[in-house]
């Protein structure tokens, strides 16, 4: 007798529905399982939060959501970051409505307690009515369990138990590295907006896809052939079928996190990473980046940085480090998911290239992006096709019993556009859904 | 120049209707082959610094016309099969600007239906156009779209805005 799988049959057996190979897809669609997922993976994980340029002055606040708990990021007048629940301690009314600003605290409409921004309770209105009964120490705001960075990336957890930020970054760091790189300062600020989208789509969806170098060549067909007909050198060579994206691999980077390292196609092509916009390249402004990038990192490292170029790496369960943007998700509901794609700039690059690279980011994502707009129509489609329900296993075995082998760094390597990635992601996923991975 | 409201208002049905229908090639005409055309769709807020700041849509005029040939490819899937739109226009003001460009501003409500989704898309903000005067008609240097939602989580806005 077959397993009951199927959402309604009130057992969840993740390694029932998780094989190496295959996954069952209840594990999209069941309330019951998002439900889970909220405890075990959102409200106990490391979760990308932002950037610590997207505060940079005392006083500034940008809101944001924990799964489905909402935050307010702030920088102090002791110029320290907090995270705190957006949450008023009297009564429980969401303290900060706005997106972002700057103010030196925060004011509850309801009964007018304030707050600083460094969390502590200001005024309470008739407080000596209070008499006894409260202990003003006790409701300063809440902030989360734990906060920690890595070159200003911000992570929280809402666990206080858990292993250390870097330990579980592991080798996704080098990934960070990488995208910081791109800098000549080895700085990057990301306060130049974002692209806020809604998907109705599983987040579990969107970081499989994010990893993914086998539907380039369809999901972006119309770019691939744009590039072929309209493109410069660099564009044909990468584009016309599979090209050289044949040459991309998946690494296992530990941990859930995964990349699809361009590295092998990017030193066949010799590309160098400098932005254009419709072909048009400022010499001037790329002949200025590039010895800025000698200036501060030597002649040798600074080409190898631009041969290789940024990063493209998913840090589980919801940071995407691709190219010219930092992406986050947050989930709303089996069936929705919010993305956030900002732009990061480089600190110290000339304004033009820094132009060109939102230009870049403008071309190919956001609600109106080249790419984006169709990956965005796949992953809708992709849960609509979910509804058929007479066979429901996904197939994910491309690239099992190929070659793999074990890199300098020590990720597990697997070529030819192989679904590694999303097997790692799902093997992982179930470590945290088990509880073996905390 | 006097400025004939009746022409102009005439023209910005036009272009509505065009884009509405998905006339890509007629829509196209209407732009202003100028360097300095530019179709501009701003994110988080209406007042965005191009030079700082993201922006949905930012084409010059050669990146717009990769836009209209991309979803003709036949493999743009958030257009295919094509959105259908019918927009009204309304609340048309008019001013001149220096350099013999004009100035409208209109409000707008668009309904999107695609083809997969059985709710229709709405949206709804304000055009701003700068319009060169050319023979009988104009050409479009400016097409500046300011949705309401531009600081909101949305969906895809593939349909000419
Ligand atoms: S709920 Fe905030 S002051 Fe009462
Ligand atoms: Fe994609």
């Amino acid at each position: 007798m077959v397993a009951n799988l199927s959402a309604g049959s009130s057992s969840i057996d993740y390694d029932e529905l998780v094989k190496e190979d295959r996954i069952h897809s209840r594990l999209y669609y069941d309330e019951a399982i998002f439900q889970q997922e909220l405890e075990q993976v959102w409200y106990r994980q490391w979760v990308f939060i932002g950037h610590d340029s997207e505060v940079p002055n005392r006083g500034d606040y940008r809101t944001g959501m924990i799964g489905r708990q909402p935050i307010i990021i702030c920088r102090g007048d002791d110029d320290k970051v907090r995270v705190f629940m957006n949450r008023c301690r009297h009564r429980g009314m969401t303290l900060c409505q706005l997106k972002k600003g700057n103010s030196g605290g925060f004011v509850c409409p309801y009964h007018g307690w304030t707050y600083k921004n460094t969390g502590e309770v200001n005024k309470i209105p008739l407080e000596e009515t209070y008499g006894t009964q409260l202990d003003r120490n006790s409701v300063n705001l809440i902030e989360v369990a734990r906060l920690d960075s890595y070159r200003g990336f911000l992570f929280a957890s809402l666990s206080a138990e858990g292993r250390p930020l870097m330990e579980n970054l592991g080798l996704a760091k080098d990934n960070i590295d990488r995208f910081c790189a791109m800098s000549p300062t080895g700085e990057i600020t990301l306060n130049h907006g974002v692209y806020r989208m809604k998907i109705r789509a599983n987040w579990k969806m969107w970081i499989e896809n994010s990893a993914d170098g086998y539907h380039v060549m369809s999901t972006h067909g119309s770019n691939m052939y744009l590039n072929a007909m309209f493109g410069d050198e660099q564009d044909k060579k990468k584009g016309g079928g599979a090209g050289l994206f044949n040459e991309l691999t998946a690494r296992d980077l530990g941990n859930g996190h995964a990349e699809l390292d361009m590295r092998p196609m990017r030193r066949k092509i010799g590309m160098m990473a400098t932005g254009e916009w419709d072909g048009k390249v400022d010499e001037q402004a790329v002949a200025d980046y590039k010895q800025s990038m000698v200036d501060f990192y030597g002649k040798e490292k600074a080409e190898q940085i631009l041969i290789d170029g940024p990063a493209h790496a998913i840090v589980f369960p919801n940071l995407f480090i691709i190219l010219q943007e930092l992406r986050w998700s947050v989930p709303v509901s089996p069936d929705e998911t919010y993305i956030y794609y900002a732009p990061a700039l480089l600190k110290g690059a000339p304004d033009e290239i820094n132009t060109m690279r939102l230009r870049e980011d403008e071309g190919a994502y956001g609600p109106a992006g080249f790419q984006l707009s169709d990956d965005i129509e796949v992953w809708q489609r992709n849960y609509s096709g979910l509804d058929a329900r007479m066979n429901e296993w996904i197939l994910m075995s491309r690239g099992m019993g190929n070659d793999r082998w074990v890199d300098d760094e020590g990720a597990t390597v697997e070529g030819h556009l192989s679904e590694l990635n999303q097997r790692t992601q799902w093997a992982h996923y179930k470590d945290v859904m088990t509880g073996k991975y905390s | 120049m006097a400025l004939d409201f009746r022409k102009i208002e005439q023209f910005l049905f036009r272009e509505a209707r065009l884009a509405d229908e998905n006339a890509y090639d007629d829509w196209f005409a209407l732009w202003d082959d100028h360097e300095e055309t530019v179709y501009w769709v701003p994110c988080n807020h209406d007042d965005v610094d191009p030079e700082r700041e993201l922006s949905i849509i930012y084409d010059n005029i050669s990146r717009l016309n990769l836009r209209l040939k991309r979803v003709q490819t036949g493999m743009a899937w958030t257009q295919e099969p094509k959105s259908r739109v019918r927009r009204i226009i309304g609340n048309i003001e008019i001013s001149e600007l220096e350099n013999e460009l004009i100035e409208v501003g209109a409000n707008f409500q668009a309904t999107e239906v695609r083809v997969n989704v059985n709710t229709p898309f709405f949206w709804h903000g304000r055009y701003i156009y700068h319009l060169r005067p050319e023979g009988e008609g104009f050409k479009i240097r400016l097409k500046k779209v300011l949705l309401l939602n531009n600081d909101q989580e949305m969906t895809q806005l593939t349909f000419l805005v």
